[in-house]
């Protein structure tokens, strides 16, 4: 991911090619990140290859920085949770629509 | 009618549609950048060797080591909208069984215009081996440098700088003992 995706950014993938061309920024349900042999040893056992239908998340298309972190937000913190839902309840009963 | 609600309601989804259309036009504007930069690239030298790889270790299989020469000035893929550029070096080659392999030896990530001039004297980074587990029978390759531009928002483009202009053949491997 790093240098090029952040935590917080959002990806735009696509899973509908026939094949993974080489070069393609693939997503995939295993834990990588740039380790110094190849991810061989990180596999289920006797697996020497990824599944493009079953391990393959997609491939990188497209690219929006820092967005994700709204989500990151509401999910992870606690105190913006419900301050949010907070403030949607009080605008609720305060507006007199 | 005007209250503070609804202004901060009226402000916020102001900001967020101009935002959201100002990526979009940046995401766009990178179509207009139609730079497509060639450089050169030769391989000085190859050799194969016999030996074992670290996850089959009983299992006796050759690998290839290649030098290469690379130069090509990229700086015109730096817009800006270019985060970074990703350099990768494969070797293409199409096995007898009529198989395309396509595999990447070395690659780099530039991430200033400034180091986007590139001229450089390499060797494979990755390993480089055969499925078949030898690389006697096979055609030569073609090795090829390719980019792919990461752009600060939008979609991700690919291209080709560099190519050898002959294959270059695999040659017989030597035993180091």
């Amino acid at each position: 991911m790093e240098p090029a995706f952040q935590r917080g950014d959002i990806l735009f993938l696509w899973n509908r090619d026939s094949l993974a061309k080489v070069g393609d920024v693939v997503v995939y349900e295993i834990q990588g990140d740039n380790n110094a042999v190849d991810d061989l040893g990180l596999y289920a056992k006797k697996q020497p290859y990824l599944n493009q239908k079953t391990d393959l998340v997609g491939t990188v298309k497209g690219y929006l920085p820092k967005l994700g972190y709204v989500t990151i937000l509401i999910t992870e913190n606690v105190y913006f949770k419900y301050g949010l839902l907070g403030i949607m309840g009080i605008s609720s009963l305060l507006s007199n629509e | 009618m005007h209250s503070i609600y609804a202004r901060i309601n009226n402000i916020s989804a102001l900001l967020s549609t101009s935002l959201m259309c100002l990526l979009g036009a940046i995401a766009v504007s990178s179509y207009f950048f139609t730079a497509d930069p060639k450089g050169l690239l030769d391989v000085s030298s190859i050799q194969v060797f016999p030996g074992n790889a670290r996850r089959y270790v009983n299992k006796n299989q050759d690998f290839a080591f290649v030098n290469f020469n690379v130069s090509a000035d990229l700086t015109p893929l730096f817009n800006w909208n270019t985060k970074q550029l990703f350099l990768y070096l494969s070797a293409e080659y199409t096995n007898p069984q009529g198989i395309r392999n396509d595999v990447v030896i070395w690659d780099k990530i530039v991430r200033r215009k400034e180091d986007a001039n590139i001229d450089i004297a390499g060797r494979n980074k990755y390993v480089f081996r055969e499925p078949s587990s030898s690389f006697k029978n096979i055609p030569p390759a073609h090795y090829t440098l390719k980019y792919n531009v990461m752009p600060y928002v939008g979609v991700l483009t690919y291209g080709e700088a560099a190519r050898t202009k002959e294959p270059v053949a695999f040659p017989e491997s030597r035993d180091l003992s």
